[in-house]
Parts: structure tokens; sequence; C-alpha cells
């Protein structure tokens, strides 16, 4: 099972991207829904790195993530969501403390502070 | 590569998920556990609670016991959609400064890499913060509308705390 089936892609879109493009982002006249659609047809993995393509899998809330994102930073080009690949500069900067979480001592609670309540 | 930009220069207009409110109690069960039952004979008018051991229900089918918390900034976990519509309950949770973190336990939260704890960088008018998502507790909406609220995170910031907020309570990368 991919992760876009995992994620269930039409309930994020229908709640989560509707909700980014009337309240994140009035101001820009792209409909982020509509593009996000198109991404997410377009199929699950999408390449994102800085110059290099790294393929990996785009749930639609990084889908609406990186839109978001894209509509704030107009420097940012080449996309085109009829195709696979998708150049996205600042993304690992979003997604690199994330990578950590895989590993299983980063979800041990052996060592964890105690709880602020 | 940009900087992420953690808080807007101005306030949203309305409470927002992401927002940081000012000091409220949050309140947690102690063992052992107490329940209280509300004593009207304690003489002249004076009313006062007594400790029991099993729950008193008011005529409500509520009950009181005795809770132990802190009084603590806050950042808005709900998601604005359901403030927007008026929730009677708003989720919250706890943040502190990250200096109140033993050294040892810093670098984790600093780095992202602790997925219970979300680093926040320079939170207007406390510093470098970390949030508690253990700690996350509903709140009657009329209280935390009385709130100072002292800063709204910008769209990438929110994001990520919405990442965030996937990943501590699913374990799955959004």
């Amino acid at each position: 099972m991919s992760n876009f089936e995992m994620y269930q892609p039409s309930a994020w879109i229908d709640h989560g991207l509707t909700h980014h493009v009337s309240t994140v982002v009035k101001s820009h006249q792209m409909s982020i829904r509509k593009a996000a659609k198109h991404a997410l047809i377009a199929g699950s993995i999408f390449a994102v790195s800085l110059g290099n393509f790294i393929p990996i899998d785009m749930s639609p809330v990084q889908v609406a993530g990186y839109l978001v994102l894209k509509q704030s930073m107009p420097n940012v080009s080449n996309i085109d969501f009829g195709h696979d690949l998708v150049p996205v500069g600042f993304w690992p900067k979003l997604t690199s403390s994330m990578n950590t979480w895989k590993s299983v001592e980063s979800l041990s609670t052996e060592h964890d502070p105690e709880p602020l309540i | 590569m940009a900087e992420l930009a953690w808080w807007a220069e101005t306030l949203q207009n309305d409470l927002t998920q992401g927002d940081i409110v000012s000091a409220f109690p949050i309140a947690l069960l102690p063992k052992p556990l107490k329940y209280l039952k509300k004593m009207s004979t304690l003489g002249q008018g004076k009313t006062g609670w007594l400790e029991v051991s099993d729950p008193f229900l008011d005529e409500n089918d509520q009950t009181y016991y005795l809770a132990k918390g802190r009084v603590i900034q806050g950042i808005i976990v709900s998601h604005s959609c359901d403030i927007d519509k008026n929730a009677r309950r708003i989720l919250v949770a706890p943040i502190a400064k990250i200096e109140s973190l033993q050294e040892n336990h810093r670098e984790a939260v600093v780095n992202q890499t602790n997925i219970r704890l979300m680093a926040l960088p320079n939170v207007p008018g406390l510093g470098d913060a970390y949030a508690d998502l253990r700690s996350i507790t509903a709140v009657p909406a009329e209280l935390i509308h009385e709130l100072k609220r002292n800063a709204s995170m910008t769209d990438q910031a929110l994001l990520l705390l919405q990442t965030r907020l996937i990943e501590f309570f699913t374990r799955k990368q959004p």
C-alpha cells in the first residue's frame, strides 16, 4: 500500500488542503487546492532536492506544505506537476529533522525529560 | 537556503493554531486521587470542600477533584478550523524555556529529534522554548479567548507544527 493510499488523499485534500487554501494562501493568485490535486494525480513519487533529484514519497500534507512554501518563495522554479520530478531547494530544511525520527532510539522514552505538567 | 521564519510580524486577527498564549493553569491528576464534595455546613454562610474517596456527582453528573499543575504559557494545538467554528474546548500544549530542561536533554530538543518535545526558537517574550506534546490539554474556549496572545506562527512554522503533531500522534511521517 502506498503512502497515498494510507493517508487517504481525498480526505486530506478536502480538509487539510482546503484549509490551507482558505486561511494560509488567501492572498495568492494560484489555487493551491487545484494544484495539489494535480500533484496527487501526477503520482506518489516526487523528487525533492537541492540540485539533485532525490525521490521520496510525499504525502498530501507534504504536497500542501510544498505548495504553500512555493507560493511564498517565488524564486523557486521549475515546477511541473505533469512530471514526477519537482526540484525544491528549501524542502530539505523543513524535513531534515524528520529523517532522524525513523530511528527506534529516538522513540524511546527512557531518557525523556520530565513532562512539563 | 532560506531560514525558516517562525513568528509572524503581527498577530493573526483571530486565535489561530500555533498562537502563543500567556500563562494559565494547566492541571494534572495527582496520586492518590482525591475527590471533593462541596459542603455548606461550615457556619456563617461559608462553604468548603471535603475530600472524599469516591466521586461525588453534582446536579450535572459532574464531579470535582483535587488537581495540581502549573501556571504556564502554551501554544494552541487545536486546528484553526475548529476554533473558527466556536469550538468549546481548545487544545493547548504547555511551553517552557529550553534552559529549563536538563542540559543532557537540550540537544535532542533543539535539533528537533525528540518526537515528544517540539523546539520553538526565539519565542517573542520568552526566548528559545519547547512545547511538551505529552502534556496537551483541553481548555474551555472562553478561558483561552481571555488570555493575551503573545505571538502567531508564520505559515511555514505552522506547517511544521502540524507535521510534528502528525508524527507525535501517528508515528507516521506525513
